[in-house]
């Protein structure tokens, strides 16, 4: 071979090399493995990133959102937890580029049969992601079902959804936290000898994953004293499905056939019903600040209020005002084809008088 | 004298009644026009027509219709069911109470019609036996099916999947038409021809104008009401069985506030609540008008609390309009 043609071939390879490694072609491929790796690290870099994005609470660099639609039902409209989870979804689907207009809303009033209805109206609107805030976990399986056939992926946010991922609290960690911040309490008022009794208003209609909201408190407590103890002084309240008036009436139920209460620890499972629990002491005439430990759930401007009036002692914080930061980051990563942890739990902290300034500025 | 004059009352409401479901359908086009346009127009897709809302809007209108249709006819009689929430909610739990035994679907079906007619029969022997009011009465066992609905299914929803209850709320005939649609048509068909063709549905007719003479003219009063009762039992009972296999679980609040969707339909429908007046097209036509607003606002991404607000207005303005149409008639005769 000639130099001549040796140094031609050697310019040809040298030139190829060069061109390949400026194609954009190659250099998204290099990127892809690099996100493969980076994928295969942590299973969910796409969320991940939208998630890093949402927190920091203005315009995405990306609008990865733009050419989409997302349906949201909410599980009952006009109470400040849920209003809070709803303006924040809209803010963060704003701040992800989603066009207003593409986000579907229904409003589902606590109530499963109109819950379906929501579901089968937003159905026909063909969004590409349907967050579903529907109260009773059983009617969500079918719910699930119409959308399965439709390719349409869900979102479940604190009630379960078959096959969904799951966006919302840990709710025995939650339940866990309430527990021990009512041990605290206990212990500071002379023990729980000076307890009668421990009752816990529950959300039966839930589902199993919502009743650990109440049973994670009695765990703190049998872990604690031994379930030898506690379980003869605890009391399980049916609340219905999460509102006041039916928390009310179970807890004027208990009142009834309990005269002897006057010492008690009182739980349930969000604000809406501890309210009406409390206005049902209050009813008999046995409300006692002093005497009566209430540490519930939530902490939305009703649970705020209620700390804020010396109603209850404490309230573990879900920050409604927070689930849009998981719930628009997971709905963009499922539209981008990307995969979404199965659950998404939301970051919580035990809101007292002390601290309640610090989370939520008197305004 | 006292026949010639009822048979130009009836005409005369015949007339009125004829004009104002006419009027009421009007209205429903209307409607139906400006969803398709404002749907197309804010999406620029056609939602509201597509086959994936109409089907489902109503299949969830079905039951609501079937109970609709047979407590007109207990409302010209002058009397009133709010059960048939309380027996929804019942029915419901039983079904999957029974499902949850292996009990066969046919038979779970039969089952709770059967109570369901009880709940009937109840109802009728308190209203026409013992002569309670009629609101009050139902009230009461309102309350009554619901408790005991609660003490069935320990205050917790239950799942009830069943190839016959499935069929019965999500079953298609010709692949498209759901199976309750049919029911609806077929109650439809059935309660028009009592009311508009059969000597019963004068008589229906005639007790609501004025039981005494109906009773003097040799109408069995009581009987035609008990009757009546008994089969607002068993459609509030199919009702509750089409909801459960809708939402495949039986659950005590199924139901709940259900009985005002049904009476305000009812009474859009032109049918009046002191008794005498009312027409089965026009409660058809007040189902639609409800259920359409319902599912176009929604569709429109329109707050539930605006939606309640539109929905009290056309009520009120129609049942004016009714009164208006009626207070001028009356004038010119």
């Amino acid at each position: 071979m000639s130099k001549t043609k040796l140094i031609f071939i050697l310019v040809l390879a040298v030139a190829l090399i060069a061109t390949f490694s400026i194609m954009p072609g190659c250099t998204t491929a290099q990127a892809a493995t690099e996100k493969t790796v980076a994928e295969s690290e942590s299973g969910y870099a796409l969320y991940e990133q939208l998630r890093g994005y949402a927190q920091a609470n203005k315009e995405w660099p990306e609008k990865l959102a733009a050419d989409y639609s997302l349906a949201f039902t909410n599980i009952m409209g006009g109470i400040p937890f849920c209003e809070s989870v709803w303006q924040n979804v809209q803010d963060q689907w704003k701040f992800a580029g989603g066009d207003p207009n593409k986000l579907y809303y229904a409003d589902n009033q606590y109530d499963a049969t109109m819950g379906l209805q929501n579901a089968d109206i937003l159905l026909a609107k063909k969004p590409d992601v349907f967050i579903n805030f529907q109260f009773d976990s059983k009617v969500n399986s079918i719910i699930s079902n119409k959308f399965s056939a439709a390719n349409i992926p869900i979102i479940a946010v604190d009630v379960p959804t078959p096959g969904a991922p799951f966006m919302g609290v840990n709710n025995f960690q939650v339940a866990y936290m309430a527990g021990e911040k009512a041990i605290e309490l206990v212990e500071a008022a002379g023990g729980i000898d000076a307890i009668d009794k421990i009752i816990l208003m529950q959300m039966p209609s839930g589902g199993e994953v919502v009743m650990l909201r109440s049973e994670g408190f009695y765990q703190a407590f049998a872990d604690k004293y031994g379930a030898d103890k506690i379980d003869p002084m605890t009391i399980r309240g049916d609340g219905g499905a999460g509102e006041a008036e039916q928390a009310n009436q179970a807890l004027t139920d208990i009142l009834s056939a309990n005269p002897d209460i006057e010492n008690a620890v009182l739980t349930s499972v969000n604000e809406q019903t501890m309210s009406g629990c409390i206005a049902a002491v209050q009813t008999a005439g046995r409300w006692d600040p002093e005497k009566w430990i209430v540490v519930t759930q939530g902490c939305d401007e009703t649970g705020q209020q209620q700390l804020r009036d010396g109603l209850t002692d404490a309230s573990v914080a879900y920050f409604p005002e927070k689930y849009g930061e998981y719930l628009i980051p997971a709905s963009v990563a499922l539209m981008n084809g990307a995969l979404v942890p199965p659950f998404l739990y939301v970051e919580n902290e035990v809101i007292t008088l002390d601290n309640i300034d610090e989370y939520y500025p008197a305004k | 004298m006292a026949e010639t004059r009822l048979q130009e009352s009836n005409k005369e409401r015949k007339k009125v009644g004829i004009s104002n479901t006419l009027m009421l359908f009007i209205v429903l086009v209307i409607m139906i026009a400006f969803f398709g346009i404002t749907s197309q127009i804010k999406f620029g897709q056609q939602f509201f027509f597509s086959i994936l809302n109409i089907i489902p809007m109503l299949s969830n209108i079905s039951y609501i219709g079937i109970i609709a249709c047979i407590l007109t006819m207990l409302l010209i009689t002058g009397e009133m069911d709010f059960s048939i929430g309380g027996n929804i909610g019942l029915t419901s739990c039983l079904a999957a109470l029974l499902l949850s035994k292996g009990i066969n679907g046919v038979l779970v079906v039969l089952i709770c019609l059967a109570v369901g007619i009880l709940m009937g029969v109840f109802n009728g022997f308190i209203v026409t036996r013992l002569g309670v009011n009629s609101i009050i009465a139902t009230i009461g066992t309102m309350s009554i099916w619901r408790g005991i609905g609660y003490t069935l299914s320990n205050g917790e929803s239950m799942l009830a999947f069943n190839p016959v209850i499935d069929y019965l709320g999500r079953g298609t005939i010709f692949k498209y038409i759901p199976f309750p649609i049919i029911l609806f048509i077929i109650v439809i068909i059935l309660t028009y021809i009592i009311m508009n063709r059969s000597k019963i549905g004068r008589r229906i007719y005639a007790i609501g104008v004025n039981p005494m003479a109906s009773y003097l003219s040799g109408t069995n009063v009581k009987g035609i009401k008990f009757l009546l009762f008994i089969f607002c039992g068993a459609a509030a009972s199919l009702g509750g069985l089409i909801l459960t296999s809708l939402s495949a679980v039986g659950m005590p609040q199924h139901g709940q506030g259900l009985e005002l969707t049904v009476v305000s339909a009812v009474i859009l429908g032109g049918t009046a609540l002191s008794g005498g007046k009312g027409q089965i097209l026009g409660t058809l036509a007040g189902v639609l008008i409800l259920s359409i607003l319902y599912n176009g606002l929604t569709m429109l991404n329109i707050m539930y609390f605006y939606i309640q607000i539109i929905r009290g207005i056309v009520l009120i303005l129609v049942v004016a309009t009714y009164e208006i149409r009626q207070s001028r008639a009356l004038r010119r005769v």
